[in-house]
């Protein structure tokens, strides 16, 4: 699923993230304008794949730090890091390396070598973010050394009772081999869905190399900043008005019926909150009572038999920000279970901006049932504040 | 609270109105209200509540932790600019209201405490509470959410 993405693609990347973060004025005016990335250095993980590429910025032709852009969608996300004040400068580190390596060498063996005994060198983040110059010979290595203390990086220990990603002080571990398989799935789901923004955006003025606020200027009246998307009656939103509504529970505790009937009045089956509480057993109007944890599994059972197998329900569990973006991108309402409490979520908003890997402002248009015979509209909900613990789908069965 | 706390929430308010919270354009006739601390039921504090109201109408609410990270901005019109259906302010900040609400479900004899905006599980179940108290010293929760009053379950499932 997760993949490497060419240089060519993350060079871009580069002068799309670092143009919208010096136009958001995150960092102060003067550190990015009118730098160019230099030549890019690229950062393997110990798994031997291409982690992220390290560009120089030069501002009239000094340093102005450097900037590390994911190559790898597992990340997440393009932009990882700003370092304006550092410098990085690729041949002076790998002379510094060449010189400890010889003098190593030369310890350890007094013979003096005409010729080197590797025949490649590439950087390593042998504990992510810590960096290494990894010498090779015939793809195998002769030996790696920790940059700048230059202190050899012993060969990854077999710790079997060692958890994932919590390594020693100074361990070698790959960062791509140690990431939860779903964390993975999740991020590289985040990067895909950025980059296809990117693309979509009118945004390539801005992705040669120059960062520069009068570049960005001129498309910001064209392009959004934000991504959104609401519910409509189809697919086709130019032609239809935004077509969801709301529903106020009809008891204290009667979330779940309200959410389920949302769910199934956007599909036109229009069924009382009595009767959907009746079918999900959730009393009367009289004496009602909320939806047992030890049931959830029953929306699932409902949607479906309610609207005669019409629909297809699912139930998600920890749903992350992507899997409500992925269905209301097909126009598909959700329900979603927090701590105590359901609501339904027609539509969501994210903002473009990434600062140092992590998203802008993630929102979900929420159409919550509480307070009792009223409910609320939610634009927007905080996706980073809230507990997500269940999300149900509903797909319309088709031949 | 200190009366500089509650202006900058205000302001974070007002800023979020601008950027198209609550509707994607600006209402002018919103006005940001005062702010009422939401209180953990267990006592600190746990946000804001800021009321955002059209005249003697609350069209929405925003809420912020005390950090005034924001976590949401709900409104109560379905359809943009009419706010007739939208509760009263009052339903939601006017404690004496809060108050004569839940003596609807008082028993006789049963003393009211002054109410708490706070939630009932989850921080975005906003409600009043009101501890009512016999004569015999045993005691109950009542909860005034708008027009809806209701006692305190102990149910642990989803309401």
């Amino acid at each position: 699923m997760d993949k490497n993405l060419k240089h060519a693609e993350v060079h871009r990347l580069a002068s799309l993230e670092l143009n919208l973060l010096n136009y958001s004025r995150s960092l102060p005016p003067t550190v990015l304008e009118n730098a160019r990335l230099d030549a890019g250095t690229l950062v393997y993980d110990p798994n031997g794949e291409v982690l992220f590429v390290r560009f120089p910025l030069l501002q009239n032709g000094v340093s102005s730090g450097y900037a590390d852009i994911a190559a790898h969608t597992a990340l997440g996300a393009p932009l990882l890091a700003v370092a304006p004040t550092a410098v990085w400068n690729e041949q002076a580190v790998l002379a510094q390396s060449r010189e400890a390596f010889w003098e190593q060498a030369r310890g350890k063996d007094k013979k003096v070598h005409h010729k080197p005994p590797y025949d490649e060198v590439r950087f390593v983040a042998y504990s992510f973010p810590k960096l290494a110059v990894q010498f090779l010979r015939e793809k195998k290595e002769v030996v790696m050394l920790e940059c700048f203390t230059w202190i050899p990086v012993p060969p990854a220990a077999e710790r079997p009772d060692r958890k994932k990603l919590e390594p020693a002080n100074f361990e070698r571990w790959s960062l791509l081999d140690e990431m939860d398989e779903r964390r993975k799935e999740e991020n590289h789901r985040k990067f895909e869905e950025r980059i296809k923004r990117l693309h979509e955006s009118e945004l390539n003025p801005v992705s040669v190399g120059l960062i520069s606020r009068a570049l960005v200027e001129p498309l910001i009246s064209i392009i959004r900043l934000t991504l959104t998307n609401e519910i409509h009656f189809s697919r086709r939103s130019t032609d239809h008005h935004v077509c969801y509504e709301l529903r106020g529970q009809e008891t204290n505790v009667w979330c779940v019926a309200a959410s389920v009937q949302m769910l199934l009045d956007f599909y036109r089956y229009n069924y009382s909150q009595s009767k959907i509480a009746q079918q999900l057993g959730l009393g009367t109007l009289a004496n009602p009572n909320g939806l047992p944890y030890a049931r959830v599994g029953d929306v699932v059972t409902q949607l479906q038999v309610m609207s005669s197998n019409a629909l297809t329900a699912k139930m998600l569990t920890s749903p992350v920000f992507y899997d409500f973006v992925s269905e209301l991108d097909q126009n598909r309402p959700m329900i979603s279970f927090i701590p105590g409490h359901s609501r339904t979520v027609a539509g969501y908003t994210e903002s473009l901006f990434v600062l140092l890997g992590f998203g802008g402002f993630r929102g979900l248009l929420v159409y919550d049932p509480w307070p009792p015979n009223a409910g609320v509209i939610t634009r927007w909900e905080n996706f980073d504040t809230q507990i997500y613990q269940y999300a149900y789908t509903a797909q319309v069965t088709t031949i | 609270m200190e009366t500089g706390d509650k202006e900058n929430v205000r302001r974070k308010a007002e800023a979020l109105l601008q950027q198209g919270f609550l509707s994607p354009e600006r209402d002018p006739a919103v006005h940001v209200g005062e702010p009422l601390a939401v209180m953990n039921p267990d006592g600190g504090q746990h946000s804001w509540f800021v009321p955002l109201e059209v005249g003697p109408k609350l069209a929405g609410f925003a809420q912020f932790l005390t950090s005034l990270v924001p976590l949401r901005v709900s409104g109560f019109q379905q359809s943009s600019g009419n706010y007739d259906r939208c509760p009263d302010v009052a339903d939601w900040t006017d404690v004496s209201r809060i108050l004569g609400r839940a003596s609807s479900m008082a028993r006789e004899g049963e003393h009211l405490s002054e109410p708490i905006l706070t939630y009932d599980r989850d921080p975005s179940r906003l409600t009043w509470r009101v501890l009512a108290k016999s004569s015999s010293g045993a005691s109950r929760y009542l909860f005034v959410a708008g027009t809806a009053v209701y006692e305190a379950s102990g149910s642990q499932g989803l309401g």
